[in-house]
């Protein structure tokens, strides 16, 4: 890494600063991704054993008053453990980040005792919106906006018997905002887009169960197909032959239904702002949008496998093309 | 550290403006949009094929002739010789071509049993599949290849002594298989050969455990078996402390963790089991805090 063009960027009364903050970032030894995957497990399996555990041998102590011991011992953990880049550090900001989100599972559970279901969403979503500027872990943030953005998106849905179309354009628009934050880099946001990433996915799997035996061109799609269309075309721009990356994408758009077309483009956003997460996430999500559309679509098993073979042999012929 | 990594936190703590941000991840970080683009088309038409195939056959499987049936998976396998012939099976093409042969062999074993209804046992599907993917693997020099036999293997001895009672034989014999090939790779090949190591370590020892798991709650050689699991997680321990692995370390930690909890909650009359489990965790997971300083230098990981 450059640290001098890197630090030519940098507004020269920062510079010291921004040199400092580089320095102290190298210096500080990286835990593999395995390891920290490791030590995770085993602060998952640590809290879950004591949480369950205080369920057995604290039945005096009220539910509520349980979660807040769990909340506050988890934040002394994340709080006497900050910035700390050893193996230990992490470990025990785990554990704490995980008895923090335990106490707030516990306190959400008397709250849905007090709710009486019927309100559980607004009770979720006050929760995800109270505990995401006081606790910040991602994990935490990315899992209560989740839960939240699932709760709200179900009872939309079921409560006002939404059909394909509305529920398409539900997921559009979660979509968007989703990508609107990756692409203005809000960092502290990103639990939230990936939180509205997952509520996407949520209701296109509600509304695959629900509606794709009606049929596979309906309004939504075709606008998709569209979208993706031009899509590509921008992001090929350049290319001699984008044509045959507009005509693969709107014929696999038409095929595949909007939630596997809006985790195709969310593919390629993830790799144009070099993000990872994003990339793989939506990967996974058009493998599981595959399986949805096997089990979903009222369909004889020889013509999904000719919707499948399809598009599969155009993106092929499409790849060798675009390669010459 | 990683530079975009490194960007994302200057851009956080504002030493960076986005258009800053974005022309230095460019010019850092540069993107290949044509190989992106090529890999993934490749990708997605390969699923999509493979997929619909699949489906195509499950769907026409009762309406085809026998030849039909046994000519389909040889012919496959034909195209993966001729592949791998072609390509040379160094090479990454050639590699692929070897891995779809090694699934071929059991498929066509298992059309050849049905078309024939040869009575066999399902271990007498599976014996001979390990010993044909031996010399394949052999030919490929591929390390991952040999998960493959490895796998095949451990379904054949699971079948074949699914009849004995108790079941504890499985646990032993194939832990001492493995630690065998161990000592003959330790012992003859150290330099070139490492057995024990990650890659095949952890599938391994996770297939142990869900074994171990199923053992505790039905043998009637409780003791027995808990003193040979502990023993076995435990030089597992040692051995990855003295390799210098520190991922192989955690690994292991928790799985003797994890032993432990199962025997604990198996107990009768323990009324503490979940806090003992959970600090068993906690305490595994202090033993690779404290080992980090000590094995974190190590960077011959598989």
């Amino acid at each position: 890494m450059n640290n001098e063009q890197i630090l030519q960027q940098v507004e020269p009364a920062l510079r010291p600063q921004a040199k400092a903050f580089l320095q102290d970032k190298q210096q500080t030894p990286e835990l593999s991704f395995l390891l920290r995957a490791l030590l995770f497990v085993g602060a998952l399996c640590g809290a879950v054993l004591l949480i369950s555990d205080s369920s057995f041998h604290i039945l005096s102590v009220p539910f509520w008053l349980r979660g807040v011991i769990f909340l506050v011992a988890g934040w002394i953990l994340l709080y006497r453990w900050r910035g700390d880049g050893s193996a230990r550090g992490l470990f025990l900001r785990q554990l704490g980040g995980l008895f923090v989100l335990g106490g707030q599972i516990l306190i959400g559970l008397e709250l849905e005792r007090g709710l009486r279901y019927k309100y559980l969403w607004l009770g979720i979503t006050v929760l995800a919106g109270v505990s995401y500027p006081l606790f910040r872990s991602s994990f935490n943030r990315f899992f209560w906006c989740a839960l939240a953005v699932s709760l709200c998106c179900y009872k939309l849905i079921d409560d006002l018997s939404l059909g394909a179309t509305a529920c398409g354009l539900i997921g559009l628009v979660l979509f968007a905002a989703s990508a609107w934050i990756f692409i203005k880099r809000r960092f502290t946001f990103y639990p939230l887009a990936y939180a509205l990433l997952w509520g996407c996915a949520w209701v296109g799997g509600m509304d695959a169960f629900a509606h794709w035996q009606e049929g596979l061109l309906d309004g939504v799609n075709i606008v998709l197909a569209v979208l993706a269309g031009f899509y590509l075309y921008k992001a090929l721009a350049g290319h001699k032959k984008r044509w045959l990356g507009v005509a693969a994408g709107a014929v696999c758009a038409l095929v595949l239904n909007w939630p596997s077309v809006l985790a195709l483009a969310g593919m390629y956003l993830g790799h144009r702002l070099r993000e990872n997460v994003l990339e793989w996430g939506c990967i996974a999500g058009l493998a599981g949008g595959l399986v949805v559309f096997y089990f979903s679509l009222d369909i004889s098993l020889t013509y999904k496998s000719l919707f499948l073979i399809g598009p599969g042999l155009l993106l092929l012929w499409a790849r060798s093309a675009y390669a010459k | 550290m990683n530079t975009k990594h490194a960007l994302d936190g200057l851009l956080q703590n504002k030493f960076l403006t986005l258009p800053a941000y974005e022309r230095l991840l460019g010019e850092l970080c540069p993107l290949n949009a044509g190989a992106w683009l090529s890999a993934r088309l490749l990708m997605a038409a390969s699923v999509f094929i493979l997929a619909g195939v699949i489906c195509f056959f499950a769907a026409n499987w009762q309406h085809l002739g026998q030849v039909f049936k046994l000519g389909l998976p040889l012919a496959g396998l034909l195209a993966c010789g001729a592949g791998a012939w072609y390509k040379g099976v160094q090479t990454a093409a050639g590699q692929a071509f070897g891995f779809g042969a090694g699934v071929l062999i059991g498929v066509f074993l298992a059309v050849f049993g049905q078309v024939f209804q040869t009575g066999a046992f399902v271990h007498q599907l599976f014996g001979p599949w390990c010993l044909l993917l031996v010399p394949l693997a052999l030919l490929l020099r591929n390390k991952w290849f040999w998960l493959m036999p490895v796998y095949v293997g451990a379904i054949y001895w699971i079948s074949k002594s699914s009849s004995w009672n108790p079941t504890w034989p499985l646990w032993y014999g194939f832990n001492g298989l493995f630690i065998a090939a161990w000592v003959l790779a330790e012992v003859f090949g150290r330099r070139r050969v490492r057995v024990f190591s990650r890659f095949l370590w952890v599938p391994f020892s996770g297939f142990n455990f869900c074994v171990a798991l199923i053992e505790r709650f039905s043998s009637t050689h409780e003791w027995a078996f808990l003193i040979g699991a502990l023993a076995f997680a435990a030089a597992a321990l040692v051995y990855a402390w003295y390799s210098k692995d520190l991922v192989l370390w955690a690994w292991n930690a928790f799985m003797l963790a994890g032993l432990g909890s199962m025997w604990v909650v198996s107990l009768n009359g323990l009324t503490l089991y979940f806090l003992i489990c959970a600090l068993l965790f906690t305490v595994a997971g202090g033993a690779v805090a404290w080992a980090w300083p000590r094995l974190r230098e190590d960077k011959h990981h598989e």
